[in-house]
């Protein structure tokens, strides 16, 4: 395990930490299994960090808001009632269907899946992940607006 | 010769009446008689003329008579029973008769007689029957009997050791009815006025617990009917005889009177006693659907708003018309009365709600009342079943669907205040998305130069 | 691999439309052998209610449609048709109608509902040629798609005239696969998005689309299981959940039900679960894979723990629906018996019999396990599909004899799998003529070989083409309405009792007239005679079908209140005695006494309608409760007539009906068809003079007799007033 990075932990002696320790097997696995959990969420934050790009970033950032705009309108439903539910539903699946047509646009946009997953796409997939998105995503408000009455 | 003298005074003012009041004869009347039984042998001058000049001048009939000698099972009166199937009769009375067997007015045959017309065809069927203690038909008895009412078996009179007319060799069956409203005289203004007091000689019946019945007149509490050869064959007690019976049919309104004693109908009391000739003549324009007709008209549901079809929660107005015929002047007046119900059904009554009279017409009473409609859909009857003893029974149904609400009929999302947050979300989920699309395609930042290092790789 | 010339593959592309046409030709003109040998008629049952909505919509819009509330059926409660009603069908057969009278060929609505099964088969076996296609390859394809189209399972319920909504339903079942696949394949939300949109239609369509709804999921789970998660999946199942699920809940009589029922917890369960895979897959890799191992079993504990606890939480707490009843028949063959006997009692919800399976499919049934097998060993993600799709339908298959339907087209594809690679290896001409080194002799074993097996698989194709026939021309093809049989000197008899009654009742009784019968004809009663039914085969009210069950079961007078309680003029019994039609009322009988004692069981004991030995028998050993039913008395009332002198034979039950006269007094018989089997009576009015029924005819009885005599004191009561 010689992947510590250093600039991660605070940890002063990581090492000791990996090595079993004597008095409780599962305790040390817990500890381990807790610390190691946190440590590979915070490389994969720092790998993700690096790949961002301008038009990554953006979709990222179109993400987040409908993230956050669903929870809003989760929260207030929970808090108020679910009345009117088929509006309550239109609005919450506006918001969850288009965040999962983003993030299947941002995996068609990703250069490394393009190769490996999509294989023998040429540059032009790009396109029409976009065309197909705009596509589903219209169908998407449309059916959101009929839904909501 | 004093016959004849009758005769031609009855003619006479059958003439005058004709010419004073200029009214049409009205729905053919047939009376039955046994003629061995008549105090004479015509019957216009027998016992039953003073009957007889009632319906002929009184009520203005078209009074036919025959003899019950006419319809015995030796003689042959095909077109008797063609009419009396075919109901050119309207009314019939039917006086005591000693025959045992009558064929052609079998208990069947009456029974059928009053059920079968039918009123749509403008037929009627009104029997007027005349009991006498003496004599008791076996037809006529079965014929009753299926209705609900029991005379009782031959030879019983009704006795009563306190209201008899103290006469000599009196066996207290000649009686002095005190007619008691409430007492022995039902309260119904429909049939029978409120008379002070008759006289009454005759029989009893017992009566089932039909709705259709109405004892008109009741014997005294203190009275009884018993078989007069044995006094121990009881037949009724008290106020469960019951002397003069009422009855009309739940489909067709036709109606039966019946009478325990032929006396009644007899000239003896009817010119002795101005009562007893007044309640003939009531019982007489009873059976005879002259008083105590209504009818219902012009039932109408009518929306607040109107629209194609009827929903739920709607407002309507529910409106009837309610009318009593007039015959003296032979039309329909306006009928007042606070217990007109209206019933709004589906399998069970949903409301039940009185009806107020709205406007009052040359020939009827609106009635009406607004209400909304319940909030469940379905088939809904909205019914008037008015039955009060002595008016005829009148109904009158619609039945209407409604339906639920259309699926734009709710209310809608913009005017529900909780659904603006939702709707604003789903409009800013579309602009936004917009926004990022238009971003999307036409931002060129960064993207060009790794298309450029890679299509650089390619070569 | 030498390239094909531009030559070869024109002819090939000819060839394939050519085939394809032919195919469709095959597939409508198999189905259309009751419009030849009797009339264009919609037959069955339900057809008709789909009939009837489809004429309202082409005569009033499509908004009224979707309001429509129905009076003319569950009198008096009515039945909100627009919100209970799959709309796919009417639409589709009114969108056909609309544009035809555009394109100037007003056909009429009759003719169009009759054969529009036909047509959309046509469509189905293009669908599955495609389907296939990307399974292995058109060849393939091809062969599916010609056994589809003739296959008898699918027949059965696509003939012309079988206007039901299985019709268009698998149709749509194989294009939603199809896309599916596609969008499997290329990880395109476009493919996806199509699919989900072919799905919405499924869903507008026909009830049994909860199978595609756990089906895809089902299938995305066990690529997850067996470690093929990739980006592809990812966008081919979110975007066809999301909007798939949205669009579904557009459908008025779906409604909310993919949120809040069981049976679509699965989609969101796996939805849910691709969303952490996909995340996981994320941080694999970025990380290493022992770090990633550690991270997965700590997140997996998490995610189940809180998966379960929630699903557990939210059910117990009412939001999610519990499995409904006809699910759980599914998995306990015994508990729709016991608990709901109206699900137990419709012939279509048995479990099927081993025949049935080689009925329907022929030597189809055999090489379904030898394609499966052929599938394992490609195992690509559609192979995976077309295994679990195989496996779980088969299942089902056998527990209803209905989804045999929805088993047929997946044992087309795998036996077309099965010869198509049968084919290609003994078909291979190529390989034979290469193969050069080989002694004369050795290649005559080889051409020999081929030969016989070519020969035998072309044997059974052929014959199974003459099965499929055979079957569609003698069990399929039959309008149920009307019956033939055989006179004695072999020429054809119809038996058309049902259409001469129902239109007796359409030209002699009052418009608003409302008919009792019992809920099997209700959809004929409402579309051939055109009259206001009690309960038809909705049976979407128990205790509405449970009243006329008490009122079939209990006592003429008894019945004569329920009768009169809901408006009752004209009942309608349907008796086989005569002919020896098994399908009557009472042979139906027990099923209503058992529905009406579900629900009033102090009134109505199914003990008490058999003999003290616990017989059913109709005959004089009958139990008094069977003699004085309403049932047994309008179906045998003046019975006895038919044969005179001779014993009176029910031929169905081949018992005697004793001769005694049937004394109906509440109920007068006003229609008998031709072979006795409809009969219809009249509800008679209240009496006028206020006697029961009973009294009533006991009188008109004795009238006829002798007379009486005795003045006999009545026992009446005290009268108050």
């Amino acid at each position: 395990m010689a992947k510590v990075k250093k600039s991660v932990n605070a940890d002063p002696d990581p090492v000791i930490k990996i090595t079993p320790v004597k008095t409780s097997a599962a305790a040390a696995v817990t500890t381990t299994s807790v610390v190691s959990f946190t440590q590979t969420l915070q490389k994969t934050l720092e790998a993700y960090k690096s790949s961002l790009t301008p038009k990554f970033a953006l979709i990222d950032i179109f993400l987040g808001f409908l993230v956050a705009l669903g929870a809003l309108q989760f929260v207030f439903c929970c808090l108020v009632g679910n009345f009117p539910f088929n509006a309550f539903l239109g609005g919450f699946i506006s918001t969850v269907g288009q965040f999962v047509l983003t993030v299947s646009l941002r995996l068609q946009f990703d250069d490394e899946n393009r190769v490996a997953i999509w294989k023998g796409q040429g540059k032009e997939m790009k396109w029409r992940a976009m065309g197909d998105y705009i596509f589903a995503s219209l169908v998407l408000h449309f059916i959101v607006y009929h839904f909501i009455n | 010769m004093f016959i004849n003298g009758l005769r031609v005074l009855a003619f006479a003012t059958s003439l005058l009446s004709v010419a004073a009041v200029s009214v049409t004869p009205r729905n053919d009347t047939l009376i039955l008689f046994d003629p061995k039984l008549l105090a004479d042998d015509a019957f216009t001058a027998s016992q039953f003329s003073e009957l007889y000049a009632k319906l002929t001048n009184e009520l203005h009939y078209n009074v036919h008579t025959k003899s019950y000698a006419d319809l015995s099972a030796k003689s042959d009166d095909a077109k008797f029973e063609l009419d009396f199937a075919n109901h050119r009769y309207a009314n019939l009375v039917l006086l005591p008769t000693s025959l045992k067997k009558l064929p052609k007015l079998s208990a069947g045959k009456l029974l059928d007689f009053v059920n079968d017309a039918s009123p749509e065809l403008a037929q009627q069927a009104n029997v007027f029957v005349v009991s006498s203690p003496k004599h008791v038909n076996d037809d006529f008895r079965a014929f009753l009997n299926e209705l609900g009412i029991y005379p009782a078996p031959k030879n019983h009179r009704v006795v009563d050791h306190f209201n008899y007319v103290d006469v000599e060799a009196s066996k207290h069956d000649l009686l002095r009815l005190p007619l008691v409203s409430g007492e022995n005289l039902v309260a119904n203004q429909h049939i029978v006025r409120d008379l002070d007091s008759i006289l009454y000689e005759g029989s009893a019946a017992l009566i089932s617990n039909s709705p259709l019945l109405i004892p008109v007149v009741k014997a005294s509490r203190t009275a009884y009917t018993a078989n007069s050869k044995d006094a121990a064959d009881v037949w009724a007690l008290g106020s469960q005889a019951n002397l003069v019976v009422a009855f009309q049919g739940a489909e067709n309104n036709n109606r039966v009177v019946w009478l325990g004693s032929d006396a009644l109908v007899g000239n003896e009391f009817l010119v002795a006693e101005t009562s007893n000739s007044q309640l003939v003549t009531d019982l007489l324009r009873w059976c005879f659907q002259e008083t105590g007709v209504i009818k219902l008209a012009d039932a109408s549901l009518t929306q607040t708003h109107p629209a194609r079809d009827l929903k739920i929660s709607d407002e309507v107005t529910y409106a009837i018309t309610l009318a009593l015929w007039n015959p003296a002047t032979a039309a329909w007046e306006p009928f007042h009365t606070t217990d007109l119900q209206l019933e709004v059904i589906m399998l069970d009554p949903y409301y039940r709600v009185f009806l107020q009279e709205a406007e009052e017409t040359a020939s009827g009473v609106v009635y009406s009342r607004t209400f909304k409609l319940p909030d469940h859909h379905g088939i809904f009857k909205f019914l008037v079943d008015y039955k009060q003893a002595g008016l005829a029974f009148v109904r009158d149904e619609i039945v209407r669907p409604i339906r639920h609400l259309a699926n734009d009929e709710f209310p809608r999302s913009w005017e529900l205040t909780n659904a603006w947050v939702y709707i604003s979300g789903a409009v800013t989920v579309v602009v936004a998305w917009f926004v990022f699309v238009v971003l999307m395609l036409y931002s060129d930042d960064g993207e060009k130069k790794v298309l450029v290092e890679e299509s650089k790789k390619d070569i | 691999m030498k390239p094909l010339t531009s030559v070869l593959q024109t002819t090939a592309f000819a060839l394939k439309v050519v085939i394809i046409l032919s195919i469709a030709g095959a597939a409508i003109s198999s189905r259309l052998f009751s419009v030849i040998r009797f009339e264009s008629i919609i037959h069955e049952f339900d057809p008709w209610f789909n009939y009837r909505a489809t004429k309202y919509l082409v005569e009033n819009n499509f908004n009224d449609f979707l309001n429509w509330f129905d009076d003319r059926t569950w009198y008096p409660l009515g039945r909100v048709t627009g919100g209970t009603l799959y709309p796919g069908l009417m639409v589709t057969s009114g969108a056909i109608w609309h544009v035809l009278r555009k394109l100037s060929m007003p056909i009429d609505i009759r003719n169009i509902c009759v054969l529009l099964a036909p047509a959309f088969s046509a469509l189905t076996a293009y669908a599955t040629y495609l389907f296939t296609s990307e399974l292995k390859d058109s060849g393939a394809g091809l062969l599916a798609a010609a056994l589809i189209a003739i296959a008898p399972g699918y027949i059965s319920r696509s003939v012309a005239g079988s206007y039901d909504n299985e019709a268009i339903a698998i149709t749509l079942l194989m294009t939603t696969f199809y896309l599916w696949i596609k969008a499997c394949k290329l990880g395109s939300i476009f493919w996806s998005a199509l699919s989900a949109l072919c799905y919405f239609y499924m869903v507008a369509a026909w009830g049994g689309y909860v199978f595609i709804t756990n089906l895809i999921p089902l299938h995305i789970f066990v690529l997850i299981l067996m470690g093929r998660y990739s980006a592809k999946l990812y966008v081919a199942y979110t975007t066809w959940y999301a909007l798939g699920t949205l669009a579904s809940m557009q459908i008025p009589f779906v409604g909310f039900l993919p949120i809040r029922s069981n049976d679509h917890m699965a989609a969101l369960g796996v939805f849910g679960l691709i969303q952490l895979v996909a995340f996981g897959n994320y941080v694999k890799s970025s990380t290493s894979s022992k770090q990633f191992k550690t991270f997965l079993t700590v997140s997996l504990v998490l995610i189940i723990a809180l998966g379960v606890s929630g699903l557990f939480a939210l059910t117990a707490a009412g939001l999610i629906a519990p499995w409904t009843g006809r699910f759980y028949s599914l998995w306990d063959t015994g508990y729709a018996k016991l608990h709901i006997p109206i699900i137990a009692s419709v012939s279509e919800h048995q479990p099927t019999a081993w025949p049935a399976f080689f009925f329907d499919t022929q030597f189809l049934i055999w090489l379904f396990p030898a394609g499966i097998y052929l599938l394992f060993q490609d195992l690509a993600n559609e192979h995976v599909f077309v295994i679990i799709y195989s496996v779980l339908c088969s299942y089902f298959a056998g527990v209803m004899i209905r989804l045999m339907l929805v088993l047929t087209p997946v044992i087309c594809v795998c036996g077309a799998i099965a010869i198509s690679k049968l084919f290609d290896v003994y078909l291979n001409l190529r390989e034979l003529a290469a193969t050069s080194e080989e002694t004369r002799k050795d290649r005559i074993f080889q051409l020999l070989s081929r030969m016989i097996v070519i020969m035998s698989f072309g044997f059974y194709l052929c014959f199974f083409v003459y099965h499929c026939t055979w079957v569609s021309s003698t069990a399929y093809s039959s309008p149920s309405v009307v019956l033939a049989s055989r006179n004695p000197d072999g020429s054809q008899a119809i038996i058309d009792d049902y259409r001469e009654a129902y239109y007796w009742l359409r030209m002699n009784s009052p418009e608003d007239a409302k008919i009792m019968a019992w809920w099997d004809y209700g959809y004929q009663i409402g579309g051939m005679a055109d009259r206001t039914t009690l309960v038809d085969n909705n049976t979407w009210n128990n205790t509405h079908i449970a009243t006329v069950g008490k009122a079939m079961s209990s006592p003429e007078d008894k019945a004569y209140e329920i009768l009169v309680n809901h408006d009752v003029d004209y009942v309608l019994v349907i008796f086989g005695g005569l002919l020896g039609y098994s399908g009557d009322d009472i042979n139906k009988f027990l099923w209503m006494v058992r529905i009406s004692e579900g629900i009033w069981p102090e009134d109505i004991s199914e003990r008490s309608f058999f003999t003290a030995r616990g017989e059913y028998k109709v005959d004089d050993q009958a139990s008094q409760t069977m003699q004085n039913s309403l049932m047994y008395k309008l179906s045998y009332y003046r019975y006895h007539e038919v044969f005179g002198m001779q014993a009176a034979t029910d031929r169905v039950r081949n018992q005697v009906i004793p001769k005694k006269d049937i004394e109906l007094d509440s109920l007068e018989e006003v229609f008998t068809s031709e072979n006795w089997i409809v009969r219809v009576y009249q509800v008679k009015k209240g009496d006028n003079a206020g006697r029961n029924l009973q009294e009533a005819g006991s009188f008109e009885r004795k009238a006829k007799g002798g007379r009486n005599r005795s003045a006999k004191k009545p026992e009446v009561g005290l009268r108050e007033l």
